[in-house]
């Protein structure tokens, strides 16, 4: 190190300074050096994380490897297989410490950020072709099931009311009711006036692409949807782990975008209202427009009518949607411009159409509601910015007024404040006829042969490419697996480079992951299992400190012991009866005491968990009649996730499903 | 089976942003280096990454133009490869091709 620095120096032309001035300038470069060699070789880290036991999901625990903010790891998915996800580490911690109250450890692990680099490019591509394979298994099935509508469909004769096939559409909602059917598009509001925004757009379109465009768009979508025909045939070459193919255009996915494109062309042409309730109109000064906010809303305005208008001309396959949900947000921009009040579409999911209910507790609620404010008016003040706004600004916009809304209402009326439907952009959908391809009947039946044969052996290639495994293929083993193959990446790479004499492969590998990570495990050890992967790698790489997460209740626990008396606090919370942090729902099986905060008396606590499980398992031979064997299975369940508390261990800790955390500040 | 990740937990509009280019760079890199090419898919593809981040004017932002152009560099193609994929996914447009340059280089 002294000599490079050295040379560095004189390289610099030091040489020639006086001797004392030589000395400083000698020591400053040398610390600056060892700084900025330090700083290329280890300046960062990657996290291993370990996700305790949890009932629903991994009752041996979980694993992660957590790269900046994206997060991969990899989950068991039906019908029994493995795939690798990649998620935002705010919303991991979220799904796993707070609604899974599962408590997270990390070890930080030293790299330099050419490791971090070579490893998350090795995960990506991994995801990139895992991708592409389940989403053509995807829609394979869903091909499996428009056929199988047609085939039907075919049968009865198309336009026969009873037993109408339909076909969920997004955005369709926004302008049609559900079971809209194309042939009576115009039926749908013949005394309604047209409405003026779409009426603007279509003008537009007429003006830039001709008078006819729009029927002439609308014919030959009808036409081409008409001539439709699947084609399967299934490359033999098609599954290699490593290899990327792009997942084949479907025939379901042109189908519905055909009937998508034919239904946003309708409104377009007709220009058809949006139905009720789809704008959310919030009264208060909250919800005011000044001057500069109406400018931008009215520049935005423009832009989004441009992109619509060269959204008819693009090659864009899935414009059906985009063009129904820009003409829905044009309408609710004329109208805020017109009222200067903002005037957005309604993001809230109508009771019971939803499958997990988004609540915010009670004794949440002020704090979320604080926090929607803040975030609220955080994507307002894009409106006053320098910058113009775009689509990302406006959404962003949507859902949080949404949110703030709707929590604001709950506050002032004193009711639990529902988010369903205000995690994801305004999709409504709405149910469709099905329009019959011009195939017979027997044709529809050969390609549902043909598609089953390809199916078949999409499944088996799948399950032998990616199936779940408790021992040799899991959550763990395929961390290490795909490490190990990034390191032997590298090495080969830095092999060839540097010209080298060829070595066994896996030991190239080793000795890369010794270099990048400080030591190498393989995945073929004890490292298998979740829990004992995580020490492991605190005995094998640069581990330079680990931390710990805890799980939502633990933490409330520690809020709740600051302010009361621990021992109250403790018996309060210390079973489903009294707790006021936790509710029962049906995810969770039958328990009485929770026992991942307990360790001398758990074994205790487990056996009244045990009898708890075991009386609502007879409780449910009893009601098998009547409720389907629900009860019975909640027990034994229960009962079975009691036995490892006998001998001190602990997997179940109660979920909170519905907590909503909408954090602590504004983006 | 462990369920998603909720999106409830805001992402700042300058990370989806950023996570939708890089999704559209990373993937236009795969793309145009596997032997089946296919235009079709690739704007399939391509809509689907928009829909998980929420964006639905792709075709019509510039963004997603300069994101293909930042594939097409990662890919190291050959400049005659490049010219091909800058016309066909830039659909020969002017402004999609001077945006793709614009991230290539």
């Amino acid at each position: 190190m002294t000599e490079v620095t050295s040379k560095n120096s004189s390289a610099c032309g030091v040489a020639s300074l006086p001797m004392t001035v030589r000395h400083y300038c000698f020591v400053f470069l040398s610390v600056c050096l060892i700084f900025s060699t330090r700083q290329a070789v280890a300046a960062a880290h990657i996290q291993f994380l370990y996700i305790n036991a949890g009932e629903e999901s991994a009752a041996g625990g979980h694993v992660a490897l957590k790269m900046g903010d994206e997060v991969f790891h990899f989950q068991h998915v039906p019908p029994g297989l493995l795939r690798v996800r990649r998620d935002n580490y705010e919303q991991f911690r979220d799904q796993y410490a707070d609604r899974e109250n599962r408590t997270i450890r990390m070890h930080h692990v030293e790299v330099s950020e050419k490791t971090i680099e070579l490893l998350r490019e090795r995960f990506n591509r991994i995801l990139l072709i895992e991708d592409e394979q389940f989403s053509r298994l995807e829609t394979l099935e869903n091909d499996r099931r428009l056929l199988n509508a047609l085939l039907q469909l075919s049968n009865q004769g198309e336009g026969q009311a009873d037993g109408e096939k339909r076909t969920k559409l997004m955005g369709l909602g926004l302008f049609f009711q559900d079971g809209w059917n194309d042939t009576e598009s115009t039926q749908e509001s013949p005394s309604q006036p047209t409405q003026a925004s779409i009426a603007r757009l279509a003008g537009r379109v007429e003006a830039a692409y001709g008078d006819s465009f729009l029927t002439r768009k609308y014919n030959e979508t009808l036409h081409s949807l008409k001539a439709l025909r699947p084609v399967y045939d299934l490359p033999a070459d098609f599954f290699k782990e490593d290899r990327f193919r792009s997942a084949d255009y479907s025939f379901s996915e042109r189908y519905t975008n055909h009937l998508t494109v034919l239904a946003a062309l309708r409104v377009l042409a007709l220009g058809l209202p949006l139905r009720e309730g789809v704008l959310l109109r919030p009264k208060g000064a909250d919800f005011h427009l000044n001057q500069a906010e109406t400018q931008c809303l009215n520049q935005y305005k423009g832009l989004l009518e441009n992109q619509l208008l060269g959204l008819l001309r693009g090659n864009h396959p899935d414009w059906g949607f985009p063009l129904l949900l820009g003409m829905a947000r044009l309408i609710a921009l004329d109208e805020s411009i017109a009222s200067g009040h903002l005037v957005l579409l309604n993001l809230a999911k109508p009771r019971g159409t939803t499958d997990e209910p988004v609540i915010v507790p009670g004794e949440n609620q002020y704090a979320a509601y604080a926090s929607g404010r803040s975030r609220f008016f955080a994507a307002k003040s894009v409106l006053s910015g320098a910058e113009p706004a775009d689509e990302w600004a406006y959404s962003h916009l949507e859902k949080a007024a949404n949110i703030y809304f709707e929590l604001d209402q709950a506050v002032r009326k004193g009711r639990v404040a529902r988010l369903d439907g205000m995690d994801s952009m305004p999709s409504s959908p709405a149910s469709m006829a099905l329009i019959l391809p011009t195939m017979t009947a027997a044709e529809v039946q050969s390609n549902i042969e043909k598609l089953d044969n390809d199916l078949a052996k999409y499944q088996a290639n799948m399950s032998d490419l990616y199936a779940y495994r408790l021992i040799g293929r899991n959550c763990a083993t395929e961390i290490f697996r795909v490490i190990g193959q990034a390191m032997q990446e590298s090495a080969n790479s830095n092999a060839s480079r540097e010209g080298q004499p060829s070595q066994p492969q896996p030991v190239r590998a080793k000795a890369e992951s010794i270099r990048s990570l400080g030591g190498y495990v393989s995945g073929l050890g004890v490292e298998f299992i979740p829990f004992l992967s995580f020490r492991v790698v605190e005995d094998n790489w640069r581990v330079s400190y680990s931390e710990t997460v805890p799980s939502y209740r633990l933490r409330r626990l520690d809020q709740y012991k600051a302010l009361e008396n621990p021992w109250l606090v403790d018996l309060r919370e210390s079973n489903v009866f009294s707790s006021s942090l936790y509710k029962r729902h049906g995810g969770d099986s039958t328990f009485v005491f929770f026992t991942d905060d307990w360790i001398f008396a758990r074994p205790l606590a487990g056996v009244f968990n045990l009898a708890a499980g075991l009386a609502q398992a007879l409780f449910g031979v009893l009601t098998l009649p009547w409720n389907g064997g629900e009860n019975l299975h909640m027990g034994i369940k229960g009962a079975l996730f009691s036995l490892p508390e006998l001998f001190f261990a602990n997997i179940r800790k109660g979920t909170f499903p519905e907590n909503v955390d909408l954090g602590e500040s504004p983006p | 089976m462990a369920s998603s990740p909720s999106s409830l937990v805001p992402t700042s509009k300058e990370k989806k942003k950023e996570g939708y280019e890089k999704d559209v760079r990373d993937y236009t890199a795969e793309y145009v280096k596997s032997s089946d090419a296919n235009t079709e898919n690739f704007r399939t593809r391509l809509g689907k990454i928009a829909a998980k981040y929420e964006f639905t004017q792709w075709d019509q932002d510039k963004s997603t133009y300069v994101a293909i152009g930042q594939g097409l560099r990662k890919a190291h193609l050959s400049k005659p490869q490049y010219e091909a994929f800058k016309t066909s996914l830039g659909d020969s447009l002017p402004w999609k091709m001077e945006a793709i340059d614009g991230g290539y280089k």
